[in-house]
């Protein structure tokens, strides 16, 4: 199956990330190299995720020039649900909202950082599974609704975005082999207390630092690819840090490994497409791997490549 | 295990903080004293992991906050 056209959903209001990091005694150097973002955009609190949806679903079928009718599947990669409450889920109240057919069938999947990888392969099995033609994968998160802007740690870092990518055989940008790992020995270091977001820092620097280079090696391997045969690493952009700290682990091709999230920040699984949004007209770009991490913690690397 | 030097672990330092200025740093400058941020921190305790094949636990992180210390620590795993 293959990726045929993303857009995205940005908020319009956006916290001053500056002010906010000085107040931190964080200067503007720091901020631009460890950190990254110097805005944060935030959803409207009259809005919830599944308004996220929507929008993002309703200005991918406009870009691509299909009707939302013709979508045959929704799927969302979400853990925070509208308002305080997890159920129903983010997909059924998006169905709801933009009143597709009970023959569009539509789930969540629970996923942070790694849930756009693991999303393309769930819905990519899926359509060919049961011959669906046209699919919707929506990334929408919002981690304000969960951030404590007094965590040094965590509220400098996360914005707000959705995505939606629509998977079907025309698309240029072929869905390819993949690997997802999971650890659930180090669940802990990222997590929810009393609907409140909690990280260790230093844990999940060390994970992505160590495990998301050796798993990158392991799919160029198993496709029988060398790092000088992909254009970029389009990876989960979790900080300017740990972007950086990935990229230095492949000296020869660092300049290959995007660093894109001054106006955004982590937008959770929304940071992969929205690196890839760009990128999808881009004709010098022929192949690229994906890598998401985080939460679980668990990760997925992927290769993608331009078959039209 | 590798035994890790001052030598070695002010190159990893070199290399994760490359704006700090080394002669400022004794074996027994705490890292709190100087330059290195916790990023930076992170990224040098990741290189001594990596170098001496051991796990530095968060409880042990204060045992790490200088170069004499690290040494230390690594010849006590």
């Amino acid at each position: 199956m293959n990726i045929h056209t993303i857009e995205s959903f940005i908020p319009s209001y956006c916290i001053d990330n500056v002010a906010r990091a000085l107040q931190f005694g964080i200067q503007d150097q720091a901020l631009a190299t460890k950190i990254g973002p110097r805005k944060l955009p935030v959803l409207d609190a009259a809005l919830e995720p599944s308004d996220m949806v929507v929008q993002s679903v309703e200005k991918a079928c406009k870009s691509a020039a299909f009707d939302t009718s013709s979508l045959q599947a929704l799927v969302v990669v979400s853990q925070n649900g509208d308002g305080a409450e997890t159920i129903p889920h983010v997909s059924a109240i998006a169905h709801g909202k933009l009143s597709l057919g009970t023959d569009v069938l539509a789930f969540d999947v629970g996923l942070g950082c790694s849930g756009y990888v693991y999303g393309l392969v769930i819905l990519s099995g899926l359509m060919k599974q049961m011959g669906i033609e046209r699919a919707a994968l929506v990334t929408a998160d919002p981690y304000s609704r969960i951030i404590n802007p007094e965590d040094r740690s965590t509220s400098l870092l996360f914005g707000d975005a959705a995505t939606t990518t629509i998977l079907d055989p025309t698309g240029k940008w072929q869905v390819g082999h993949a690997i997802l790992q999971t650890d659930g020995s180090k669940r802990d270091h990222i997590k929810t207390v009393a609907r409140t977001f909690e990280m260790n820092g230093r844990q999940v620097f060390s994970f992505a630092a160590t495990q998301v280079p050796e798993q990158i090696r392991q799919l160029l391997t198993e496709v029988s690819l060398t790092e000088q045969d992909i254009d970029q690493y389009c990876i989960h952009q979790g900080s300017g840090a740990i972007v950086r700290a990935i990229a230095a682990k492949f000296p020869a091709v660092s300049d290959r490994f995007p660093c894109e999230m001054a106006e955004t920040g982590n937008t959770v699984s929304s940071s992969i497409p929205l690196l890839l949004q760009p990128r999808l007209n881009d004709e010098g770009l022929r192949k690229l791997v994906l890598s998401g991490f985080g939460i679980g913690l668990s990760w997925g690397s992927m290769l993608i490549e331009r078959v039209g | 295990m590798a035994d890790i030097t001052a030598e070695t672990i002010r190159q990893f330092i070199a290399s994760v903080a490359p704006d700090l200025d080394l002669n400022a740093l004794g074996d027994d400058t705490s890292f709190d004293d100087i330059e290195l941020d916790s990023i930076d921190f992170f990224n040098l305790l990741l290189e001594v992991q990596t170098y001496c094949e051991i796990e530095i636990p968060d409880n042990d992180l204060d045992q790490c906050n200088s170069v004499e210390k690290i040494i230390a620590y690594c010849a006590s795993q």
